[in-house]
């Protein structure tokens, strides 16, 4: 029931922070501590030989058993048997990109309304089920899809199914319901966003800097004020779209068979009619010719930011393309590794902190294109400021674009790139997500299985090349001003 | 149209897989514990140092210092991994992730970490302004001004109590202080290293021993016990903010008590999860704040039941009367067999989630072993929640969870939260 980017390798807080002495924090917030990567296209000859010699033991292969329903639900079994637990995870092909205008938040709200009860379950219901059976559930909501999840001991699997099948069925849609979570979003804007210091940034003031139309500018929490306006016909109408079985993927990983996953699909989710599958908005748009700025003032915040964002290529027609720039991000400002962070951060100390990632939303794997990698920087205060940051950053770039990485810096990036992913993939919640995305983006879940080898497949030509594409005419940058800097 | 199932016949979960663990204390102090888990190609390493009473700021830096210094976390990436280092009033931690094949030369790393640690001077005056920058940041947080206030109220002068270290606090430090901290603090004695993930356990316990037999022992210094706990409640007005923040700690038993498992069960059923009672009551019947929760926190002599909730200021007033209701409701509006049941098989449930990755198997043999409890602590587990009866639930609850037990504290806008001066009349 959040809005987010899913996992994000690299932190995208735009601000270091330590706990020191912090000996009983009472704010026990439940962080999220997945790490995850990205990767994906057939791996050309050269690059299996790569992998096929190398005795590094780095990957692990998921076995994967599609099925389709006659009402166009796609089911997808992976089998792994390490633990008695389970993951269900309904992943449905609509996010905040795909809000018409006027609608900004409503993707996200409606998440919100999946767990208001359906035919069969009062509301509130769902969530006894499945804490019941010893189990977790959550609904999140991201630019291009949206999911929902439970995650619980094995024994639980056919409650998991019977309640994803019943809300994807008929959820309901109440008034009363609308009217609660409504509010129950406009708390979770208020923590998220408006009272939280960089709460936001840079997703918020990016998208309509490096975008222009609706679908990829628009806040996809929306705006309070017009969220109070939804009804419960929109809501309605908003499920008959988007909600058809045909529009979704169910994908059933860890302890359960092929054969009686499938068989639990069949069961409880055949009889849920058929309707048409909506038509995903168009929603490319052309690359920057001239750079874009902007600058904005957080009240909250009590040190400087700035964020810069360039179009990267298509994760999905383009995946060996793409992981080229999820490797450069390492490069540039991993912790360890990273070219800027040794100069900037580390050597001549302009910047507190500098990160490069994928996705506006430090989304990196599950997002389609047009999207972006992301560098945030904290400049230190009285230190030389963003352009001549900005300026450093190019020279790096120009740097690797020219040079290229050395063997033993593309060989660990490469190496830490493949542990964060096998580190991520044990986790039931990330797999059973990005088993699902990936068989709704790219159309084949067993993307999964590639994307260790074909990360360390990347050649130094291919950061070279994703470097080169770098320019300070194709980037859009907004500066964060701090109203409470002292 | 909907095919029957009977969802009222909620299966158990199977009885839990108890985690083969490894022990063994090398002679200079040094508790190791391994365990194989084959999931996934990697070693998870946690190596935690009591650190009870040592200077906070010099511990900041030293553990900053260690986490940053480019030559370590050069070798780290080599390995395909990563390693990092954080401090609290009790332990220093060092942790590590690597892939499996790289766990010798991880220890070896960790090793020279441990005993030949360089603290590079050219790099210490970056960890002091990282740290100086990270505590400016974290300092215009709403939520750290509630927390630091409610641990002072809770703790006062003792370590537990103690706000962060202040920029000038960092400054004011010397590379010769973490370097002296270093050389007293960072020993085996005391100290627990666990290891996680896809070797052979018995193996890597003689690697350990190997590699990190020599470090040398030191003087153990034991945390002392916080004062005596004095209930009571307190606002820290914050003109301007949007959102209120409540925070509440009420003193628990520990793990090992009788009664635990009574209180626990208690804690989940007043707040613990979606399903609980302030969950119904905060959020999904009135819409007042996004996550209100309860948890348990225990550190090493301190045990409470936490109380937390976010609302906007114009629902304040009336959210804290739904906590106070709730928290009285447990002794007034007994928990009933059917909660009782649910916050145990949930109990239960989570505990096999939590064991069924790498990093949480890791971090749960951390967590019990800080403690004093060994893996048959598990083994009991799901024993101990069953034994409980309704009516101890209920005792628990009165014993442990009664407002007037609580240190309050409150972050709002109290003009606005209160106009005029009803909070004299509230429950806070």
């Amino acid at each position: 029931m959040t809005f987010t980017g899913g996992e994000t390798v690299f932190t995208r807080t735009g601000r270091r922070r330590q706990s020191g002495g912090d000996a009983v924090p009472a704010n026990t917030e439940a962080a999220s501590a997945e790490v995850m990567t990205l990767r994906r296209g057939r791996p050309d000859a050269a690059s299996v030989a790569t992998v096929m010699n190398s005795t590094l033991r780095a990957d692990r292969r998921y076995q994967l058993t599609p099925h389709v329903l006659p009402n166009g639900l796609r089911v997808l079994v992976a089998p792994g048997h390490d633990a008695e637990v389970v993951a269900a995870t309904v992943v449905y092909d609509v996010g905040s990109r795909s809000e018409p205008r006027g609608f900004s938040g409503f993707a996200h709200l409606f998440e919100h309304l999946m767990f208001q009860g359906s035919a069969n379950l009062p509301r509130g219901a769902h969530a006894h089920y499945v804490q019941s059976c010893g189990g977790v559930f959550n609904g999140t909501t991201h630019l291009d899809y949206t999911e929902y999840y439970q995650v619980l001991p094995s024994a639980g699997v056919e409650h998991a199914v019977f309640l994803e099948a019943d809300r994807m069925r008929s959820p309901s849609l109440t008034a009363a319901g609308l009217a609660n979570q409504i509010d129950v979003v406009a708390e979770e804007i208020t923590g998220a966003i408006v009272s939280r210091p960089y709460g936001g940034f840079p997703w918020l003031q990016l998208a309509p800097l490096l975008f222009d139309s609706f679908e990829n500018s628009h806040n996809g929490y929306g705006a309070i004020d017009e969220l109070r306006t939804a009804t419960t016909d929109q809501a309605q109408a908003f499920f008959e779209r988007y909600y058809a079985p045909g529009n979704a993927i169910l994908c059933l990983a860890g302890d359960v068979s092929a054969d009686r996953g499938i068989a639990l699909a069949e069961r409880y989710f055949s009889d849920i009619p058929a309707r048409p599958v909506p038509v995903r908005p168009v929603i490319a748009e052309p690359d920057l010719t001239a750079e874009r700025r902007d600058r904005f003032v957080d009240p909250l915040a009590p040190l400087p930011a700035f964020a810069s964002a360039w179009r990267v290529p298509d994760p999905v027609t383009d995946l060996r393309g793409y992981l080229a720039y999820l490797v450069l991000c390492l490069l540039l400002t991993d912790t360890a590794l990273g070219r800027l962070t040794r100069r900037l951060a580390r050597r001549d100390r302009w910047v507190s902190s500098v990160d490069c990632g994928l996705g506006l939303t430090g989304e990196v794997f599950g997002v389609r294109d047009p999207t972006c990698l992301v560098l945030t920087a904290g400049p230190v205060p009285g230190g030389p400021g963003t352009d001549a940051i900005l300026k450093a950053v190019d020279e790096e770039i120009e740097r690797l674009a020219t040079e290229g990485p050395d063997p033993a810096e593309l060989t660990a990036a490469t190496r830490t790139i493949s542990a964060q992913l096998v580190r991520m993939l044990d986790g039931l919640a990330a797999r059973a997500r990005l088993l699902a995305v990936f068989a709704l983006q790219h159309g084949d879940a067993g993307v999964i299985n590639e994307l260790g080898p074909l990360s360390r497949a990347v050649t130094a030509d291919d950061i070279r090349t994703a470097a080169a594409t770098l320019r300070p005419e194709r980037r859009a940058t907004v500066e964060l001003h701090p109203g409470a800097a002292r | 149209m909907t095919p029957a199932f009977d969802l009222l016949d909620v299966p158990a979960p199977n009885p839990l897989r108890i985690p083969d663990v490894h022990e063994r204390t090398l002679p200079n102090g040094l508790r190791t514990l391994a365990t194989r888990r084959t999931s996934t190609p990697l070693a998870e390493v946690c190596l935690s140092i009591p650190f009870a009473h040592a200077d906070a700021a010099t511990a900041v830096l030293l553990a900053g210092a260690l986490s940053d210094e480019t030559r370590t976390q050069d070798r780290a990436r080599a390995m395909g991994g990563g390693l990092s280092a954080a401090v609290d009033a009790d332990r220093l931690r060092i942790a590590g992730s690597v892939l499996a094949d790289q766990l010798p030369a991880f220890l070896a790393l960790l090793e020279e970490i441990v005993t030949a640690p360089a603290y590079p001077a050219g790099e210490f005056a970056i960890t002091v302004d990282n740290a100086v920058q990270g505590t400016i940041a974290i300092l215009a947080s709403p939520a750290h001004h509630v927390a630091e206030a409610l641990n002072t109220r809770m703790f006062g002068d003792h370590p537990y109590g103690r706000p962060s270290p202040r920029p000038e606090e960092f400054r004011e430090t010397s590379r010769d202080a973490v370097l002296a901290l270093h050389a007293e603090r960072v020993v085996p004695t005391g100290a627990s290293v666990v290891l996680a993930g896809d070797f052979d356990p018995a193996a890597a316990l003689d690697l350990v021993e190997r590699t990190l037999g020599g470090w040398r022992p030191g003087p153990g210094v034991p945390m002392r016990r916080p004062g005596p706990w004095l209930p009571g409640k307190s606002v820290v007005d914050e003109p301007g903010v949007s959102q209120s923040l409540l925070r509440m700690a009420m003193p628990a038993p520990r793990y090992a008590a009788p009664d635990y498992p009574a209180l626990a069960l208690a804690a989940m059923v007043f707040g613990g999860y979606f399903s609980s009672r302030l969950v119904q009551n905060i959020r999904e019947d009135k819409g007042f704040s996004y996550s209100p929760r309860s948890s348990l926190l225990h550190v090493a002599e301190a045990h409470l039941t936490t109380v937390s909730l976010d609302v906007v200021t114009a629902n304040t007033a009336a959210a804290v009367e739904e906590v106070h209701a709730e928290l009285t409701g447990l002794a007034d509006r007994p928990v009933t067999p059917e909660e009782l049941d649910r916050a145990r098989r949930y109990s239960v449930g989570t505990l096999r989630l939590r064991l069924a990755t790498l990093t949480g198997l890791a971090a749960t043999l951390c967590e019990l072993d800080l403690h004093g409890l060994g893996v048959s602590w598990l083994g009991g587990h799901d024993a101990r929640l069953a034994a409980v009866t309704p009516d101890e639930v209920t005792a628990a609850a009165r014993r442990y969870l009664s407002p007037e037990k609580a240190v309050t504290v409150l972050l709002c806008d109290e003009e606005r939260a209160y106009p005029g001066s009803f909070r004299t009349q509230s429950s806070l």
